[in-house]
Formats: C-alpha cells, sequence, structure tokens
C-alpha cells in the first residue's frame, strides 16, 4: 500500500488530546489551527452555505464529544471530519426544509461581496476549475474534497465515506479521470 | 461525448497508477509532466489559502466548552441496564411480598404488612377475607385467637349491633371450649355444612340428630329442657341421628325432605304457637345453621314443624334404646326438642 504523506505536518499528537479533554487553551489553539482551514474549505467545496460558521459549530462539537473520542491522534483528524460531514448533512436538510426568501437570498449576495463574474475575471483559472469540479458527480466531489481539501488519508476517506479503501481508490481514479477530460474539453491544460 | 473524446478519457485514467494519484492528492510532483493539468487542478482546491481567522478566541471557547462538558456525566448503556434490571427486581420483590402477605393470617409474620396494604388499597381486603382468616385461624385449632379476631372485627365493621353477636360468640366459644375438655373431638359449630354431621351415622354425642343441627345448644335460647329429665331421658340427640337423621331415609324408604314434609307440619302438629313448648327447641335447636351464627334472630324463624322432627318421630323407638344416656351433658336441649318433634311425628303418622 502506497503510504500517503500529509500535505501538512500535523501536529496533533495523543498528549496534545489529552491536554484539550482537560480544557487546556494553548491544545485547542493548536488543534483548531491546524484543522480549521481543511474543514472550512471542505465544507465550502460540499456546497456549504455559511462554511465559517458551520465550521464553528464543527469545532464545539469537537469540543463537546472530545471525551467520547478514543484512539490514537491518527484517527482523530477523521474524527473530526465525520463530524464535519455530519455537520455538512444536517445544514444541508436544514436548507432543503426552510424556503429561501427573496430578501434573504439577496442580502446574502449583498454581504459576500463576490460576484460569479467578478471572481472568474480576478481568477479565472479558479473559477473555471470550481466548475470542473462542480460538473463531477456527488461522490467524485466528497471524495476529492476530502483528499485534497481535507487532506486525509485513503483509509481516512473509506471511513468518512462509510466505504471500503478499494471503492474510495475506484472512486477516487474515476474523478480525476472526468477532470482530465472536462480540462481537455475546455482546454485548460 | 465523441468516441474520441470517449478514447482519451479511458487512456488518461488509465496511465494514472495508484502511485501517480497518490503523489497527485498529496500535492508532490509527478514523474511525467503529462499530468500537469491534474496537479494545477489540483492546487485550486488546496487549503493553503485559508488560514482560520481568530484563532485564540474560538481556542478559550472551545477550551471552556470542553471544561463544562466534563462535568457531565456520561452514563453508559451497562449501567443503564443494571439501574433497569434492579428497579425490576425491586418491583417484583415488592408484588411477591404482597401476594404472600395477602394470604396471611392473624399471628404470621406477613400479617401486618397484609393490613397495611390492604389500608392503601392492594389486596383484596373486606369481610371477605377476614372470614377467611378466621377460618384459617380455625383450621389450625387456634380457637381462641379465631373467635378473639372475629369479635375484634364484628365490632369494627358494626360496632352498634356487635354486642349480641359478641355473646353469641362467647357462649359458642364456651361450648368449644367445653366440648375439647370433654375429650371429643372438636367440632366446628360454626360451619353448618359440614359435611361430617349431615352424613356420619355414627354421630358424636355432640352432634345432634339433625344434619342441618350444629352440635351445640344455641346460647341465646333459655334452654328449657335443659331442666327437664325426662326429655333427656327420652330423646337424647343421638337417638335420631343414629337411626334415621333428619333430612334422610325415612324407615319406610322415603326421604323426609323439608319441602315434602312441609304439609305434616300445616297439619298442626307443629304449629308456631308451640314455640312457647318445649317443642321449640327443635326450631331453636337449630344453632347449627342459625343460632350460632351471628344473628340470633334467626333462632326465633325456625320452624319448629320442620320434617327433622318428623322424621326422627319415626325412629323413636330405635334411637331411644341405642342413644340413651348419652350427651346429656351438652345436648339437652336439642335432645329435647327433637323429642318433642319426634312425638309429633308419630301422632301424625
Amino acid at each position: 500500500m502506497t503510504t500517503y504523506r500529509l500535505r501538512h505536518e500535523d501536529p496533533t499528537t495523543l498528549d496534545l488530546i489529552e491536554e484539550a479533554k482537560r480544557g487546556s487553551e494553548s491544545a485547542w489553539e493548536q488543534i483548531y489551527g491546524s484543522l480549521a482551514g481543511p474543514v472550512t474549505g471542505y465544507l465550502r467545496s460540499r456546497g456549504a452555505v455559511d462554511p465559517e460558521d458551520l465550521s464553528s459549530e464543527v469545532f464545539l462539537q469537537v469540543a463537546r464529544d472530545i471525551h467520547r473520542f478514543k484512539g490514537d491522534a491518527d484517527k482523530f483528524r477523521s474524527w473530526v471530519f465525520v463530524i464535519a460531514h455530519r455537520r455538512l448533512i444536517d445544514a444541508r436538510r436544514k436548507a432543503s426544509r426552510r424556503p429561501v426568501l427573496v430578501e434573504e437570498a439577496v442580502g446574502q449576495f449583498d454581504e459576500s461581496g463576490l460576484d460569479v463574474e467578478e471572481e472568474v475575471m480576478s481568477n479565472l483559472g479558479t473559477a473555471w476549475m470550481r466548475e470542473v469540479f462542480e460538473s463531477l458527480t456527488d461522490e467524485q466531489q466528497q471524495v476529492l474534497s476530502l483528499r485534497i481539501i481535507a487532506d486525509l488519508s485513503l483509509e481516512d476517506t473509506a471511513a468518512v465515506m462509510g466505504k471500503r479503501v478499494g471503492a474510495i481508490k475506484a472512486l477516487q481514479r474515476r474523478a480525476l479521470g472526468a477532470v482530465r477530460t472536462q480540462l481537455a474539453e475546455g482546454g485548460v491544460s | 461525448m465523441s468516441r474520441f473524446d470517449d478514447y482519451f478519457h479511458r487512456m488518461s485514467t488509465l496511465r494514472l497508477s495508484d502511485r501517480d494519484i497518490e503523489m497527485l492528492l498529496s500535492g508532490e510532483p509527478t514523474s511525467s509532466e503529462e499530468f500537469a493539468d491534474l496537479e494545477v487542478f489540483v492546487a485550486a482546491f488546496s487549503p493553503d489559502g485559508e488560514p482560520p481567522h481568530d484563532v485564540s478566541h474560538m481556542a478559550t471557547a472551545l477550551a471552556a466548552t470542553a471544561r463544562s462538558s466534563v462535568a457531565r456525566p456520561v452514563r453508559s448503556a451497562f449501567r443503564r441496564l443494571v439501574v433497569l434490571g434492579a428497579s425490576f427486581a425491586i418491583v417484583l420483590a415488592f408484588s411477591g411480598v404482597a401476594m404472600a402477605a395477602n394470604g396471611a393470617a392473624p399471628g404470621d409474620l406477613l400479617y401486618g404488612v397484609d393490613r397495611a396494604l390492604e389500608s392503601i388499597g392492594i389486596g383484596d381486603g373486606g369481610i371477605e377475607e377476614r372470614i377467611a382468616e378466621f377460618e384459617v385461624l380455625l383450621e389450625r385449632d387456634q380457637h381462641d385467637e379465631a373467635f378473639t379476631f372475629l369479635e375484634n372485627e364484628m365490632q369494627k365493621v358494626a360496632p352498634a349491633g356487635a354486642t349480641a353477636a359478641g355473646e353469641h360468640l362467647a357462649a359458642a366459644r364456651g361450648t368449644e371450649e367445653a366440648d375439647q375438655s370433654d375429650g371429643t373431638p372438636g367440632s366446628e359449630p360454626f360451619l353448618p355444612d359440614d359435611p361430617d354431621i349431615d352424613t356420619t351415622p355414627e354421630a358424636t354425642p355432640t352432634e345432634t340428630g339433625s344434619g342441618e343441627v350444629p352440635p351445640t345448644p344455641d346460647p341465646l335460647s333459655p334452654q328449657p329442657a335443659s331442666t327437664d329429665p325426662s326429655a333427656d331421658d327420652d330423646q337424647s340427640p343421638e337417638q335420631g341421628n343414629e337411626k334415621s337423621p333428619p333430612g334422610q331415609v325415612k324407615e319406610d324408604g322415603s326421604r323426609a325432605e323439608p319441602e315434602t314434609a312441609g304439609p305434616k307440619e300445616d297439619s298442626g302438629t307443629a304449629s308456631p304457637e308451640e314455640n312457647d313448648s318445649p317443642s321449640n327447641n327443635q326450631g331453636n335447636e337449630d344453632p347449627g345453621s342459625n343460632g350460632n351464627q351471628t344473628n340470633p334472630d334467626n333462632n326465633g324463624n325456625t320452624d319448629p314443624g320442620t320434617p327433622q322432627g318428623n322424621a326422627t318421630g319415626q325412629n323413636e323407638g330405635q334411637g331411644q334404646e341405642q342413644g340413651q344416656g348419652q350427651g346429656q351433658g351438652q345436648g339437652q336441649g336439642q335432645g329435647q326438642g327433637q323429642g318433642q318433634g319426634q312425638g309429633q311425628g308419630q301422632g301424625q303418622d
């Protein structure tokens, strides 16, 4: 099996987790500082309406349930993303039940200060990449988000998605092939 | 998707080995430049440009949340199972004690529990259970306790009308003690449906001549026959009882049922006016069914001209010969009453 190396060194250790259980602020600074970016990026890539707020809810849930966590430091990262994945699903269900008012939608657009055209103009490459990403199936988007943005290993991704490692390998292979096809069709290479 | 695109897609996918894929996803440069497009794609989604905001403030909130969650105990599934099982066991034990206490009689260890549970509506309670407990005491030969218990319960149930009944019980208790002191087998005067009295031809001296007549005399009746020695000599209770118990087969084979013998008393042989005569004991000596019960008025209502007298009267001769001298002390009143009835029956026949 190919050894997966994290894109960034994960400072989370078993001692750090134990200190976080006791309520150490320095421990939580390290944990939040190393995981907040990937969690927020994963939530954003998965279409969360307000990924920053949802990320804060995820870490509050982590702080409440950290006493139930049993395992080594390697499993802590995937455990955090399991919580993020569940909170994302809950947020989608709430959004599907709640009708979006016209004023609210306009307000969100105004508060963000972003326009698709403006974003494309500022970063045409990134916008195109996002379109390519959104053309993938939901499972392909999820596996690439967990592998690239959440920086999870093959095994941890399988644990978060509830699938076997072989299924994750096949899924990410098809996803990258579809991305390549889209990029080739769009002339971006 | 055209055939060319499909072919290109499949070929590009096939050229991705597991190692290439892992290197791409980890952000490392691949071995070939043909994957440069995918490297750009992965780099565009890398979280490098998303540093978290206000880390220290968020860390303070998270630390406080973690500390507060420490104080909240998490009850394990095993512990909840133990608590549930213990609760179930307590309920079972209480139900078992309640059931055991419900069958307790006075003097038993659980009788206090039984009464306490009855006071709060658990268990049967009521006069039926008191009677059942009284019978249990009698079966245990605890006659004193049984009568005392019954008197107390009667005082509780009907304090005003319990005086006469209490005297009744006192007389019955005296009779009971006398029976035991004479060495005779303990009869049960308060059980009028005792099968021994009805069916056993060899009755004890305390038993009367009638199957319906209990062995003890009516404690409330003046017992006029007890002063009449002639009546005692002529008709002892055993006479009619041994040979022809009332309500049983007559000499002629017919059965002296009360209903069939009714017309005989209508003939005037046993008129109600004879209640003042010694033959009145025929009616009053029915304490087995009436006299020893709590309502003494039933004695006076007993028809003196019942077929019992008629039936026994037919057997007068034999009864006198075989039963003379027996049971005079205890069965005087009864014997006399039966003798009168017997004489009347003979006259009729």
